[in-house]
């Protein structure tokens, strides 16, 4: 193995501090918060010494799974990477759609976290991922299931000159 | 668990948009009875894209005509694909109405029954930037200028007068990206646009001719019934007319058009830009090899090339004497070529000499992946693995 032929060359890995709306911290290697386009954007200006986001509109439960998905991506994207330059074949864009499809299955109140989240931190795959799951519970229903499924009140006020 | 409170109609807008736009149209359209709030809000989307899928042709129309009459935004983008009904006379009044809002994108893709024959409103709509055709006749009215605002035209499918289409590629000035293929009624390509960056031609074409194209940077030809009789092609005028390529794919019928000719022999100009090669070579025809070789001495600066071993199996002519000693290949080498991907290996001598030629003569190789798909080729490729590699750093991948 290349990586373990002289581990002690390798520089410590650098990390940024997350904090969570309810103060919770999160330290995470550098290359995972850059996954999120707002950090990656304010990452140049920002002082050396200073790594701390201040996540107002992320709750910790929710931060918490969305480092989990910036750290799977991350590593898999290396994997895969590596595959592709041994040529060797390998099933990792497949085992990480997969992995993602596991991943979005979730409740709808975690699912809107998830969505908002990934809004304000501008994480594109992860918005694309959840925005299809919200389509794909709506398609195919009838507007009764989609209210009963997303709390939707029908305010709708019912036209009295609407023929029968 | 359901949701306690109605937390998605209030996400932000982009995020509902997009929301919307991932659903087929009619959940879409849905959508709008489910409250007050969402009663609108497909009507803004700036995307109609609607498919036959599930629906009869009457359900389509009157989706379609709802859409379009209770739509109050900009419709930026409007894609049509019929893949089971056929065409129908109220498609022209859409596109009627669509060339009054400004429209910039429009695709219409049908697959089954006659073509279409695009009525006169689109030739109206002047904001388009995107257009995408696939089973229509295309006719011109003698008072079109042109789309000034055009960067892509795909063509699939499409019966097109010769004189209609060099028109409409000269004429979209702003033209960037091309794609043509399977176009009837038209033998003679020839195109003339000094802005264009990317064509891609698959389709059977008799002749082809780039003039005033100094910006074309990626060529793709596939084209069958290349060369035909009584045609001339020269790859010493189609390079010159290609002062910027920097890809370029060609099948094995472009590769013998352009050497129809004959060759000078020594390059009289080079592809200095060109980092990408592909090309098709029937290694049972000793003129496409030496053509291949030809073509090689014009694009010593590439760093990536792909070679796929025709699959026509025509009777091997007359044995092939070693391409390492055909005329002006001796002392050539690539000094650039990082890659090679051969595809289609069988196995035969010239494919042999072939790829040893390429490990002998570049010295940066890194990578050398050979794809076969025969028994046999197993046998001779554990034979390629013995030659001599000038690069220190070359891997082969036998796949």
């Amino acid at each position: 193995m290349k990586d373990s032929f002289n581990p002690s060359i390798e520089p410590p890995k650098k990390t940024v501090t997350l904090v969570s709306s309810d103060g919770y911290d999160f330290e995470v290697e550098e290359e995972v918060a850059l996954e999120s386009q707002v950090i990656k954007d304010g990452f140049e200006d920002k002082a050396v010494d200073d790594r701390e986001y201040l996540l107002f509109n992320v709750h910790s439960d929710t931060l918490e799974l969305i480092i989990k998905y910036c750290e799977k991506h991350v590593s898999s994207r290396k994997s895969i990477s590596a595959a592709a330059a041994s040529s060797s074949s390998s099933n990792g864009e497949e085992a990480l759609k997969e992995w993602d499809e596991h991943f979005i299955s979730v409740d709808t109140n975690t699912l809107y976290d998830i969505l908002m989240a990934a809004d304000y931190l501008n994480i594109k795959s992860l918005l694309d991922l959840a925005i299809q799951k919200v389509a794909d519970t709506i398609h195919g229903r009838s507007p009764e299931q989609i209210r009963k499924k997303f709390n939707i009140e029908n305010d709708s006020i019912i036209d009295p000159w609407a023929s029968e | 668990m359901e949701m306690d409170i109605d937390r998605i109609s209030s996400l932000p807008e982009p995020v509902q948009e997009t929301i919307l736009l991932r659903l087929p149209v009619k959940d879409t359209i849905r959508t709008s009875v489910l409250s007050r709030q969402w009663r609108s809000r497909w009507a803004n989307l700036p995307e109609v894209k609607v498919n036959d899928k599930g629906l009869e042709k009457d359900e389509l129309v009157k989706l379609i005509d709802r859409l379009l009459l209770l739509h109050t935004g900009q419709i930026q983008a409007f894609h049509l694909h019929l893949g089971k009904l056929e065409c129908f006379a109220e498609i022209d009044g859409w596109i009627l109405f669509l060339s009054r809002r400004g429209v910039r994108d429009i695709a219409l893709k049908f697959e089954v029954g006659e073509l279409y024959k695009l009525p006169s409103h689109l030739y109206s709509c002047q904001d388009l930037e995107h257009l995408q055709v696939s089973g229509c006749i295309f006719r011109q009215p003698p008072s079109f200028q042109c789309f000034e605002y055009l960067t892509e035209l795909h063509l699939h499918y499409v019966t097109i007068d010769p004189n209609v289409l060099e028109n409409l590629v000269s004429k979209c000035v702003r033209l960037n990206g091309l794609r043509l293929y399977w176009i009837e009624g038209c033998s003679n390509l020839k195109i003339h646009n000094p802005n264009l960056g990317d064509i891609k031609v698959w389709s059977d074409f008799e002749d082809i001719c780039f003039t005033n194209t100094e910006n074309l940077y990626h060529v793709e030809i596939a084209s069958r019934t290349l060369p035909a009789k009584g045609k001339t092609g020269s790859l010493v005028e189609f390079f010159s007319s290609l002062p910027a390529i920097q890809i370029l794919a060609i099948d094995n019928s472009c590769l013998k058009y352009l050497i129809l000719d004959g060759v000078p022999e020594i390059p009289p100009l080079v592809c200095v830009h060109l980092w990408e090669l592909s090309v098709e070579v029937n290694f049972r025809v000793p003129t496409e090899i030496s053509a291949a070789l030809y073509l090689f001495k014009c694009t010593p600066n590439i760093e990536e090339l792909q070679i796929m071993a025709s699959e026509e199996t025509t009777s091997m002519e007359e044995p092939v004497q070693s391409i390492l000693h055909t005329p002006g290949i001796v002392n050539f080498s690539f000094h650039l070529l990082k890659k090679v991907k051969f595809i289609g290996f069988t196995g035969l001598k010239p494919e042999l000499d072939m790829i040893s030629f390429l490990l002998t003569n570049s010295r940066v190789l890194e990578k050398m992946i050979i794809k076969s798909t025969l028994e046999e080729a197993s046998k001779a490729s554990k034979e390629l693995l013995q030659f001599k590699r000038a690069s220190a750093h070359a891997q082969i991948f036998l796949d």
